[in-house]
């Protein structure tokens, strides 16, 4: 009885793992076992006669065995023996013979010692046997021709049949399994349940018993038994019934019987015994991986491997944990296999076992000295610093090791640290990673064949199949021919020159030119750390790029403007494996982890201005105005004062460098400065920046696309936050970001429901203009004016105490937090001679009022003058833009007060004649109040004003509020781009123009200045260009003039043609039917019975050539 | 205008690297200006000059001689005109051995010695080309290399 096992090593010889344990123990399955044995020995005794004939002779042969049994030791004797036998059998084909050679055999053994005697006498019994058997030949040749073929096939019938069978046999070594494969005759074999781990025992039960009872009365029926290993708690029977089986494993413990006793099918059998060939076989000194446990992923070197196989003794690093918990410190052999290892906790680093170490944590007492460098720690042996322990086989990884360099290194190491002088075992290695090499092999590279016939063939690879590639020799002999070669056996192959990037790895996607190859490891010179830096070949391509995929670590990349600490910032100029070089915004530099990076930091929107106030945005060239004079792109700017800036061609810090703010200078002209009318002015003018005041430090006021209620104080007075006061850090559409002052909180509301909180505590709408954000009392104090309204506009025989006073209330100053030129600048003429329009309101800038106005310093004014000149003033500053004429935020203001408050169409226009007449109430209309951005008409319902309560209104101060908001409402500025409108353009060849503004620019010299005539050509340009446009002078001279010097000439006289180049019936000609100082009335030619009033300024006066 | 045009080809194609040509060390001769050709959409205009220059590219093989500019551990560097070559350690005869505690930091065998502003010939190993430079990796390993005086 057997015990089957999966390993390849087992006790019993491979005969016999295969064959006869199988062999049903009868006596055709003995005469079988043993025939196939017997050959087997003549097979490896090498007898060179032998020859079919041999089969025949079984008995003989059977004879034979029991005789070597009993010759023993005698070995050679009997080779002798055998070989003279055989020399005479070879002959023998008459099975009556058989029995005198087997006397004679004995004979023979009997005088074994005459037998070198005898020997002698071969050639002539040799002889003898030839002319004997060449008798017996013609005899039967002629016995066989006397026989009919019947008789014929009778006889060989009689003579070989039965024997089919055991005519294989004799091959068992080529075809051992696939004729012996188990039929219905054989007997069966049943699986029995047994308790799991002590199959092995069971079975060694089983044999004993079945040894105990052989000779008994009742032996068991059993013919063999085993158990697998990959099948636990089962073992399996050959028997012929059940009922023996159940008889033997009776009274063994462990078995279940009651769980039955099943019948494995007759085709299961052979796959039940079938031994999975072990693919990997663990080899002494390669590499393996430990699969689970503590040192799960770790690399370990196989030191030695028990016999079955099962076991392999390896040598790794150990992880010893130096800082155990106190308890453990004490008794540690005993708790420490209780302990299981915690899966969260940390595993202790790898690292040489150290006497001195451990025993300083652990006690003396915990180590065991052994000789030499041997210890004993915790129930593991400790060898030269190495752990050297048992696996099992099924807890290793065996394939796919790829050992790194490094970890090899390690191993490599003397327990003291020191490299030892023996370079890497590189053979050890490629041969590890041999496998993977496959895989990374790809058409086209060049490889080198280093071991086998071809060893020293260099070539390109041609094409992969599997694990042969083809390779194009390159070389001397067999230059171009094609070898296919196994692929394990070539390796990749680089020259020092070579531009190689990694595929994997540790430093995968680093380049470099490779600098030495020594076998498969090659150094080569990083790109971008200047490192060299050591690989295997395989994880090697030729490559062309520069690595530099490896611009982001963690959340960070290359040229992020990050936090480092409080007070420090740096830009990333180069990223590592795993770290960073930031540059700090002191100009040094420093490696940096990701985790020691607290925030990355947006410099979008920071704000900073060069050396001549420019402001500084992202991605502007700029050059530093003194010192190194480097130039380069803005990356960042830091609090208004550093600017980060790159240059690819400074080598130094991957081309950043640092610089402060106020020592760059713009690379681009100045010109293009001004072009962008983003809004440098109010930083170029102080004064302007001065009135922000409760805005104090907010960069942002004054820049563009950002809501104005950002940075309010709030209090919210609906919902779950009523109450609250807070600070609009954000809005989107109408959804705000409120940090609450309680709690440090954001919440997120609509704007509905907060409102604005006023320094004194009273609450007001956002969309209340903080310009007239005024509370109430702000309102009253317009009213006055706005009573004086007709006065003043009369030609302003009063004086009117509203511009100055006005204008200056503290009142006024202090709600405004947006600076509104319109509320002083908008009645000044300041405000008017830069508009580019020939005004009607210069005139009244020639009334005391208005002069005094204009006079008093005003920083507004100062701002106008500026803004003039640049001819960007409407957009200068978001307030401006806002409200001033040339924005489209105006445009859209416009439309809206048309729509909602039915401005034109219904109210306005309607042609109350008291309404067209009353100067009063034309005059009430001052530009001033026009641009004034109310929301207004939103406040009083249209009607107040439409109702030609003006009177009443001018003398009531309630009244007055309502019209005061009704009146921004009016356009009679135009646009900047007036001159390109779509309604506008049909009409160029007739609109009257004149060249405005030259002089001061010194624009052709401002030769043309105040020049008139019409527009020939004229197409708008895209944004950004200069607008220009074809113009035909009244003298006759054509040339293209810049279209900002444009202006439109405004009717002067009754019934002259006009175009409205703005408002609602913008593109519409009408006559004019009166003018005054700065209302025109005018009627369409068609229908002279309807009649406008709108500002002069929107109307321009037309050729009357049509 | 001539003129004009002269001074800016100087001004941007002089000191300028590309793989092709590599660098364009100084150009010797204008050979032809073109017409002019206004490009649309700007007011810029193109002109296509022929022009011969001194151009220098590093070949694999090539014998060149350069001033070191800087020693380390790994290897030295040496500037051969605009190009820029390391000399690995590895590629320096085994017996000129780093000294780092001389000053400047060099290497130095029984004969010679490689620091800071020596003069050294070299072959040229291996070159990457990049876009606005070309760099190179040398070897002094070979007999009649290193040092010249």
């Amino acid at each position: 009885m057997a015990d089957y096992q999966d390993d390849p090593m087992n006790d019993f010889d491979e005969d016999e793992d295969y064959g006869q344990p199988r062999e049903p123990q009868t006596d055709a399955g003995r005469s079988k076992g043993k025939t196939a044995r017997e050959d087997d020995e003549e097979q490896e005794e090498g007898y060179p006669e032998r020859d079919d004939d041999d089969e025949e002779d079984d008995d003989d042969d059977e004879d034979d065995d029991e005789e070597e049994e009993e010759v023993g030791p005698k070995g050679k004797k009997r080779r002798k023996h055998r070989h003279k036998r055989s020399a005479v059998s070879r002959f023998l084909d008459v099975e009556a013979e058989v029995s005198d050679e087997d006397e004679e055999d004995e004979e023979e053994d009997e005088d074994a010692g005459a037998f070198i005697d005898t020997f002698d006498d071969d050639d002539a019994a040799e002889d003898m046997s030839r002319r004997h058997h060449a008798l017996l030949d013609n005899r039967r040749q002629f016995d066989e021709e006397d026989k009919s073929p019947e008789q014929i096939a009778k006889d060989l019938s009689k003579r070989y049949g039965g024997r089919a069978a055991l005519r294989y046999t004799g091959d068992l070594n080529d075809v051992p399994q696939r004729l012996l494969m188990p039929s219905v005759h054989d007997p069966s074999l049943w699986q029995v349940r047994v308790k799991a781990g002590r199959e092995r025992d069971i079975i060694f039960s089983l044999m004993r018993k079945s040894i105990d009872l052989e000779y008994t009365a009742h032996p068991l029926g059993i013919l063999s038994a085993f158990q697998r290993d990959s099948l636990p708690g089962m073992i399996y029977v050959e028997a012929r019934s059940s009922k023996q089986v159940q008889q033997a494993v009776q009274g063994l413990v462990g078995v279940y019987i009651s769980r039955g006793i099943t019948l494995v099918p007759i085709e299961e059998m052979a796959s039940l015994l079938t031994i999975k060939k072990q693919e990997q076989t663990v080899q002494t000194g390669s590499w393996v991986r430990i699969r689970r446990g503590k040192y799960s992923g770790d690399l370990a070197q196989v030191m030695d491997v028990t016999e079955n196989g099962e076991d392999v003794g390896l040598r790794f690093i150990p992880r010893i944990d130096l800082t155990p918990r106190d308890e453990n410190a004490q008794d540690v052999a005993k708790k420490r296999k209780k302990q299981p290892i915690s899966a969260g906790a940390p595993r202790p680093p790898q690292r040489l076992f150290n006497y001195e170490e451990i025993t300083k944590v652990w006690g003396r007492k915990s180590v065991h000295h052994k000789r030499g460098n041997i210890y004993i720690f915790q129930n593991d042996t400790y060898h030269d610093g190495f752990i050297e322990k048992d696996f099992k086989v099924s807890a290793l990884i065996l394939d796919d090791v790829n050992p790194t360099l490094d970890e090899i290194t390690q191993f490599m190491r003397k327990k003291d640290g020191s490299d030892t002088d023996a370079v890497v075992d590189l053979s050890v290695i490629a041969e590890a990673s041999k496998k993977a090499a496959v895989t990374v092999l790809q058409p086209g590279d060049h490889i080198e064949v280093f071991e086998g016939e071809q060893s020293g063939v260099q070539g390109v690879v041609e094409e992969i199949n599997g694990d042969v590639v083809t390779i194009t020799a390159v070389g001397l002999d067999i230059e171009g021919q094609k070898v296919e070669i196994p692929a394990r056996s070539v390796r990749k192959r680089f020259k020092p020159g070579d531009h190689v990037k990694v595929m994997q790895g540790r430093n995968i996607d680093e380049t470099g030119l490779v600098i030495s190859v020594t076998d498969n490891v090659v150094t080569f010179l990083s790109d971008m750390s200047m490192q060299e830096v050591s690989v295997f070949s395989k994880d090697l391509r030729e490559a062309a790029e520069v690595g530099s995929s490896t611009n982001t670590v963690g959340n960070y990349e290359l040229h992020d403007l990050v936090q480092l600490d409080a007070q420090t910032v740096g830009v990333i100029f180069k990223t590592e494996r795993d770290s960073f070089r930031v540059l700090d915004q002191n100009g040094q530099v420093r490696l940096v982890q990701p985790h020691q990076i607290s925030m990355r930091r947006d410099s979008n929107r920071a704000i900073a201005n060069d050396h001549d106030g420019h402001e500084i945005r992202i991605g502007d060239n700029m050059k530093e105005f003194d010192g190194e004079g480097r130039r380069g792109s803005v990356l960042h700017t830091h609090q208004s004062f550093f600017a980060f800036i790159h240059n690819r061609e400074i080598a130094e810090n991957g081309g950043v460098f640092v610089t402060r703010v106020r020592s760059l200078v713009s690379v681009a002209p100045k010109g293009n400065v001004f072009k962008t009318p983003a809004a440098d002015l109010s930083k170029m003018n102080p004064a302007l920046a001065q009135p922000n005041g409760g805005m104090v430090g907010s960069g942002a006021m004054g820049r563009g696309p950002r809501d104005r209620h950002i940075g309010l104080q709030v209090t919210v007075i609906k919902g779950p936050h009523k109450g609250y006061v807070g600070r609009i850090k954000d809005t989107n559409g109408n959804i705000a970001r409120v940090e609450l002052l309680t709690g440090n909180k954001v919440i997120s509301i609509d704007k509905e429901k907060i409102r604005k909180l006023s320094p004194d505590g009273k609450l007001e709408s956002l969309d209340s203009r903080p310009a007239w954000g005024g509370p109430p009392g702000g309102f009253g104090s317009m009213g006055p004016p706005s009573g004086s309204r007709t006065p003043f506009g009369a030609g302003s025989k009063t004086p009117n105490p509203y511009a100055a006073g006005d204008g200056r209330t503290p009142a006024w100053n202090a709600s405004s937090r947006t600076p509104n030129p319109y509320m002083d600048g908008g009645k000044t003429p300041a405000w008017n001679a830069s508009s580019r329009t020939p005004n009607p309101y210069a005139d009244g800038g020639k009334t005391p009022a208005w002069n005094a106005s204009s006079r008093t310093p005003n920083p507004y004014a100062t701002g106008a003058n500026a803004g003039g000149n640049a001819g960007g003033w409407g957009g200068a500053t978001p307030g401006r833009s806002n409200w001033g004429g040339a924005t489209p935020g105006r445009t859209a203001w416009g439309a809206d007060s048309n729509e909602s408050d039915g401005w034109g169409g219904s109210s306005w226009s309607a042609p109350t004649p008291a309404a067209a007449a009353t100067p009063g109430f034309g005059i009430g209309q001052t530009p001033a109040f026009d641009s004034a951005p109310t929301p207004g008409p939103a406040h009083t319902p249209a009607g107040v004003f439409g109702g030609s309560s003006y009177a009443a209104s001018a003398s009531t101060p309630a009244a007055t509020g309502g019209s005061w908001s009704m009146q921004g409402s009016r356009p009679d500025t135009l646009d900047k781009d007036w001159l390109f409108d779509p309604a506008v353009m049909p009409h160029h060849n007739h609109i009257k123009i004149q060249l405005h503004g030259t002089k001061q620019a010194n624009y052709l010299g401002g030769e043309h200045e105040g020049k008139r005539g019409r527009i020939t050509a004229g197409t708008k340009a895209p944004q950004g260009y200069e607008q220009t446009a074809t113009v035909l002078f009244e003298d006759g001279e054509r040339r293209s003039i810049v279209a900002r010097y444009i202006e439109p000439v405004h009717p002067t006289a009754i019934d002259e043609e006009v175009l409205i180049a703005a408002g609602e019936n913008k593109g519409s000609t009408m006559v004019v039917r009166e003018v005054d100082d700065d209302m025109c009335t005018i009627s369409s030619k068609a229908n002279p019975a309807r009649v406008f009033s709108v500002s002069r300024e929107v109307l321009v006066s037309l050729y009357d050539d049509q | 205008m001539l003129s004009y045009l002269e001074s800016k080809l100087y001004a941007d194609v002089e000191g300028t690297c590309s793989g092709q040509y590599g660098y364009i060390i100084a150009v010797v001769s204008i050979l032809d200006i073109g017409k002019g050709m206004v490009l649309s959409g700007s007011g810029q205009a193109e002109f296509v000059i022929r022009y011969r220059a001194i151009v220098f590219k590093p070949f694999k093989g090539e014998v060149v001689d350069g001033v070191v500019n800087m020693v380390s551990k790994m290897g030295f560097f040496v500037s051969v005109g605009p190009v820029n070559v390391f000399v690995s350690q590895q590629l320096i005869h085994a017996d000129m051995k780093y000294d780092p505690n001389s000053n400047p930091p060099s290497y130095a065998s029984e004969d010679q010695i490689i620091e800071k502003d020596t003069k050294v010939r070299l072959q040229i190993v291996g070159t990457r080309v990049d876009t606005t430079e070309i760099f190179a990796i040398g070897s002094i390993k070979e007999d009649h290399l290193g040092v010249i005086e």
